[in-house]
């Protein structure tokens, strides 16, 4: 209809083009004044004004935007003989998007419609809004009067598919489903289905309300035909049979399929699963579940007699026997695996079958063993090997593999596969150091034995053997957590600094060296290598708990904003966009994927990972603004006061979190952002324990971010706060700060809570930890969330007209010594017992930068909103001030706390420029003494390999490139790097502290002036 | 609009050809999306934006399959879409990866098949097309063992920098493979026909 008689919108089309053309190359200037003047020409034209709205949003002029777009909808509504037009509609849809006010595009649409009912193009527009606007009900009520009018196979299936989103992501009950069925059915009986998909949906349906034999007639009739891969039909068809608890049947369907496709791993698995009458594979797949999970470990099947299971079982073999048979290629692993997945469920089920189940692990060596995924193949067949058979299976694979392939890569592979298991079934976990340090060198060994194999390979491909590296830094880390020589630890770094000399890409590399260098603290170097994973898109949410648990508590603000705002735009995004690529798939009639992307999209939302970082990146703005309180008030005003996040703060009890980080590329020494083994004692725990740690993360992080929520709230409360203190004996505006204290209080009652006291009793932990009654031991982990607590108390202290407990009237401490020596107090147990710059584990740099950039930095607000308020300002007549003799008190109060902050950030000043400047060589004369190889055993084995290699590189042996790349390495250079890079670190946090200082002395002569 | 383009009915021989390739592999779905990182971490695989994938799979679930590892691991995917009028009606891959763990095991041939298959047997294209650096001859040597030879030369495709292959393999229904004659000289991207 749009472009009907060459028309757009009403207007010729040709006078519309150069607007068209201005926007899409652009020129948005240029496009501007056409569509002006298109304007002047066309006046009363919605679509003129609309076109106009659009080029306004797209120069950023939001508001203009709104409101000529506001004007056109006027326009539509009054101007009764005018066409409404989908090109119109759809432009200032496009617009009103943009502008975040879908509800103003769907009522436009609605508009439309109810003027002309039977437009099929207008409602397709207003279908596609309540898409956008996941309004599920109402898409579906569209779909059905779309479907009404023209009987068309698609909107009877978009009106189904709206159905099954009520049911499975908005509250419709599972009755709408027989709805769903009913209105399929009918549609079948008169039109028969004409897609694949709309079959798939159909089955869906029953499948939901299991009515499985249902499903399995609408199949095997007529409309079957549709599925054109036989396999994917037979697919469908097992699941049915077994979850009709026809196993016999099923397990004959799965039959057929490994026979069409013998290497599908899961199809066999269901197969056995139907031959042993056991179902719990149907049982697993929620939308919940972390994103790696090891399949069908879980298995019953209980109720079979032991004849019936033995007779199924060898059942099994011969089938899988047949399979193996048949195909004569060296790539199906399927069948050969299947052997090993026998012997698991004969051991499960109790039978002695530990010799044949280790014969069977042996063969599947000797056949794959070269491969590099032997390890990963036989995980979840070794978990069920009790230790002693575990190491009768390796003592058989050491002696197999003497025997071996006359091939290089082939040995090369075996043997790393050897290493493999050995570390996953964990006996070299209890090796004695020698061991170890002989395995470390043996890995080292074998690398630099077969590096000639690479020689010819380009350089993007991944060279042979490069995992015995990432297995040789494990084993020196544990050699250093074993002993507690840093010197292993460092040789690690060193392995793997080489490694990536040899070949840059390898991430492995990188991950584990981002991690060595965040244990040291060398966090600037942690995010070089980060940033060298080139980590974006959809990696963001998976990848970067590497980095971001030590970046946030780093003094790198620029990278973390960075980190942040990038992960932050990339999600949210998604979330504009994800409801157009739905639309999209409605439209090709791809329905299965509609519900797959907004059940994708709800899973993105509730990612621990998103929330995190929505409370942590103003929290950063906060403590970056924090010198200022101008800027700060900017900030807290930006985010409405903080109020939203103390609505999160009250909410993330009740959500549902997901967990999409991918874990599995974590060392063994820290499986979670949130655990590192190697700050404790070293203890016989397994080797790589492979518990599901999503429990444990999810009370973890609705802890951090209940806490953390509140804080910008109660910031601006503080602020608000201290500057009413001063005002409230002279003012009528009682009633406005009350409300303000009382908040504040409540605040402060819950925070108490979440610290697990009363707020009378933690105030008295607080006061008698300040004056010595009570240990510092009672602040735990949470020493730096008791800070920020005195802080807030304080703050709101000033103005409160309750006196919990003695202090203030002049008997006790006052709530601002309180704070003041309770900062001075940890800031310097901190320095005190700060180490040198490089040491491993790092010291508690951390921790002292969180406590400069949390409590210290909300207390200087604090301070600075006081003095604000008790200051003459250029405007604001002056107010009486603080004559009387509390407000004495008080201003006394300020003038030692600033002299206090002030005397507490040099001290970490100094401490500060004292690392930074110390000469160089000091540092790196620890480093590579500690790598310097002193005896026997210790230390420096293990690149002392290295150095024999690089001092008589053989170039035709090894090819001009690797040869290059080992005559390159300089050790020193990469310690050298270390220093400099904590060097940076530490002059960042320097000048955070010089920022700060420079702040307060500018107070300081404020308050001179009063 | 995406061409709809279903054969009528299929002869049963040529399907069960079709599935003797089709092995442990499954379409692809958002999930994946969180579970392929360790392919996507590799420097050679390019992780795109999610519009990007996203409307491959709401236009061409078909062309976009994952093969699965014993423990539910991702091993590989490929990615591509059917398009083009007339003679040129054609699939394509726009991306096919293995993670290094299962290299060398012939799962990107595998995939491969896949995808000729179903552009061959299903829509009933030409042929299939794709582009390669043409500095990547580890890539492009693959390619010529699948059968696909080099068509044209695509001048500086990449970032304006490198050149690309446009490499073709023609499908049954291009009898006298015509698809796949080599053009004699290079062109420049805004002479493609598609994106």
């Amino acid at each position: 209809m749009a472009s009907k008689f060459g028309l757009a919108g009403g207007i010729p089309e040709r006078r519309v083009r150069p607007v068209w053309d201005a926007i899409d190359s652009r020129q948005f200037k240029n496009a501007l004044k056409l569509a002006s003047s298109l304007l002047t020409k066309f006046p009363n034209s919605p679509y003129a004004l609309a076109l106009k709205a659009l080029v306004l949003e797209r120069m950023g002029k939001s508001d203009e935007a709104l409101s000529v777009c506001l004007n056109a909808k006027d326009l539509l509504y009054k101007n009764e003989t005018m066409l409404m037009d989908d090109l119109t509609l759809s432009t200032l849809q496009i617009v009103f998007q943009r502008l975040d006010h879908l509800d103003l595009a769907t009522g436009c649409y609605e508009y439309a419609c109810g003027k002309f009912p039977n437009n099929m193009e207008l409602m397709m527009g207003l279908f596609n809004c309540y898409v956008r606007e996941y309004s599920f009900v109402k898409q579906q009520q569209t779909a059905i009067k779309m479907y009404k009018l023209v009987g068309e196979e698609r909107f009877l299936l978009w009106a189904v598919c709206s159905i099954q989103l009520q049911v499975f992501c908005g509250n419709g009950g599972e009755k709408l489903l027989l709805l769903a069925e009913g209105l399929i059915k009918k549609h079948v009986a008169s039109h028969s289905l004409h897609e694949p998909e709309a079959l798939i949906v159909y089955i869906s349906i029953l499948e939901q309300q299991a009515k499985f034999n249902d499903a399995l007639d609408v199949l095997s009739g007529k409309l079957g035909s549709l599925l054109l891969i036989e396999a994917d039909k037979l697919r469908i068809q097992g699941r049915l049979l077994a979850q009709a608890g026809d196993y016999a049947g099923a397990a004959n369907i799965y039959q057929k399929i490994l026979e069409l496709c013998p290497d599908d791993w899961e199809c066999f698995l269901h197969y056995l699963g139907c031959l042993l009458e056991d179902d719990s594979s149907w049982n697993n797949g929620s939308v919940n579940n972390p994103i790696h999970h090891l399949k069908l470990v879980d298995c019953k099947f209980s109720h079979l007699t032991d004849e019936l299971f033995d007779s199924r079982i060898s059942n099994a073999s011969a089938f899988v026997q047949k399979l193996q048979d048949d195909s004569n290629n060296n790539f199906v692993r399927c069948p050969h695996l299947a052997n090993l997945e026998i012997e698991r469920r004969k051991h499960l089920y109790g039978k002695n079958n530990d010799d044949d189940f280790v014969e069977a692990l042996v063969k599947y060596f000797l056949r794959f063993g070269h491969l590099a995924c032997f390890a990963s193949d036989v995980e979840m067949f070794l978990q069920v090997l009790s230790l002693d058979r575990k190491m009768e299976f390796l003592d058989k694979l050491i002696k197999n593999s003497n025997s071996l392939s006359a091939v290089p890569t082939k040995v090369l592979g075996q043997s790393i596969s050897l290493f493999k298991i050995q570390e996953m079934i964990g006996s070299m976990y209890k090796f004695p150091v020698q061991d170890l340090e002989g395995s470390a060198i043996k890995m080292v060994e074998m690398y630099c034995k077969n590096l000639y194999l690479s020689k010819d390979l380009d350089p993007q491909e991944s060279m042979h053997g490069e995992e015995l590296l990432s297995m040789a830094c494990n084993v020196l880390v544990q050699l250093s957590w074993y002993t507690g020589n840093p010197g292993y630890f460092l040789e690690a770094v060193m392995v793997l600094e080489l490694g990536l000399t040899i070949r840059r890409h390898v991430w492995q590399y990188k991950i584990s060296l981002l991690h060595l260098y965040s244990h040291m603290g060398v966090i600037s170097l942690a995010y070089e290598w980060y940033k060298s994973l080139d980590v974006k898109n959809i990696l963001m949410e998976t990848i970067s708990h590497h980095i971001l648990s030590q970046m946030l508590e780093s003094p790198l603000w620029v990278e973390l904003n960075n980190l942040l705002k990038d992960y932050l735009k990339f999600m949210d995004d998604h979330f504009r966009e994800s409801a157009d690529l739905t639309f999209l798939a409605y439209r090709h009639r791809n329905y299965s994927k509609v519900i797959e992307f907004v059940q994708f999209k709800e899973r993105l939302q509730r990612s621990n990972q998103y929330l995190v970082a929505r409370v942590e990146a103003p929290i950063l703005q906060l403590k970056q603004n924090a010198d200022n309180i101008e800027e700060e008030e900017c900030v807290l005003e930006s985010m409405k006061c903080g109020i939203h996040f103390v609505e999160l703060s009250n909410e993330i009890g009740s959500k549902n979190l997901t967990f999409n980080e991918d874990l599995q590329s974590r060392p063994f020494w820290t499986p979670t952002p949130e655990k590192n083994y190697l700050l404790g004692p070293f203890e016989s725990i397994s080797y790589r324990p492979k518990t599901n740690m999503t429990k444990e993360r999810e009370a973890h992080v609705r802890r951090v971010i209940e806490r953390k929520s509140l804080l910008p709230r109660m910031i601006f409360l503080s602020i608000q706060n201290a500057s009413a203190s001063l005002r409230e004996n002279n003012e009528a505006n009682g009633s406005a700060t009350d409300s303000i204290s009382l908040e504040l209080k409540f605040l402060l009652e819950r925070y108490a809570k979440m610290l697990g006291f009363s707020l009378s009793d933690a105030i008295e932990v607080v006061v008698g930890v300040c004056s010595g009654v009570k240990s510092s031991e009672v602040f735990g982990s949470d020493t730096i969330d008791w800070l920020s607590f005195a802080v807030f108390w304080n703050a709101w202290n000033l103005n409160s007209h309750e006196l919990v407990l003695s202090y203030g009237d002049g008997c006790g401490p006052s709530s601002w010594h309180v704070v003041n020596s309770l900062l001075e107090m940890y800031v310097s147990e901190k320095i005190k017992i700060m180490e040198s710059l490089i040491c491993i584990p790092q010291g508690d740099l951390p921790i002292l930068v969180k406590l400069v950039t949390e409590p210290l930095a909300w207390h200087s607000l604090v301070i600075q909103s006081f003095i604000r308020s008790s200051l003459p300002s250029g405007k604001k007549k002056k107010k009486s001030g603080p004559t009387d003799q509390s407000a004495f008190l008080l201003s006394h109060g300020i003038r030692t706390s600033i002299q206090s902050l002030c005397g507490i950030l040099e001290d970490v000043a100094n401490w500060l420029r004292e690392q930074v400047n110390k000469p160089e060589d000091g540092n790196l004369e620890f480093i590579l003494s500690s790598l310097q190889k002193k005896e026997q055993d210790g230390p420096g084995q293990v690149l002392q390999i290295f150095e024999t290699l690089i001092s008589s590189v053989n170039e035709s042996e090894l090819g001009d490139r690797i040869s290059q790349a080992l005559k390159s390495w300089s050790l020193v250079d990469v310690a050298r790097k270390i220093v400099t890079g904590q060097c940076t670190l530490l002059s960042e946090f320097l000048q955070i502290c010089e920022s700060k200082i420079k702040s307060l002395q500018v107070l300081k002569q404020h308050i001179v002036l009063v | 609009m995406l061409q709809i383009n279903w054969p009528c009915f299929q002869v049963k021989s040529e399907r069960e050809e079709t599935e003797k390739e089709m092995t442990t592999i499954r379409r692809f779905c958002c999930n994946d999306l969180l579970r392929f990182t360790s392919v996507n971490l590799d420097h050679l695989t390019e992780t795109f934006n999610m519009s990007f994938y996203m409307t491959y799979l709401a236009r061409w679930p078909d062309y976009f399959h994952v093969a699965e590892g014993p423990a539910s691991q991702i091993m590989g995917y490929i990615m591509g879409k059917v398009e083009g009028q007339g003679e040129s009606w054609h699939g394509h891959v726009t991306a096919v990866t293995v993670a290094p763990e299962y290299r060398r095991q012939q799962l990107a041939k595998k995939l491969m098949n896949l995808l000729e298959d179903i552009s061959d047997k299903i829509d009933k294209a030409y042929f299939v097309d794709l582009f390669v650096r043409a500095s990547n001859s580890p890539a492009i040597k693959m390619y010529e063992k699948l059968g696909y030879v080099i068509y044209r030369r695509v001048l500086r495709y990449y970032s304006g920098e490198e050149d690309g292959l446009d490499m073709r393999k023609a499908l049954s229904r291009d009898v006298e493979k015509k698809s796949m004659i080599p053009l004699k000289r290079p062109v420049t991207p805004d002479e493609l026909e598609y994106d």
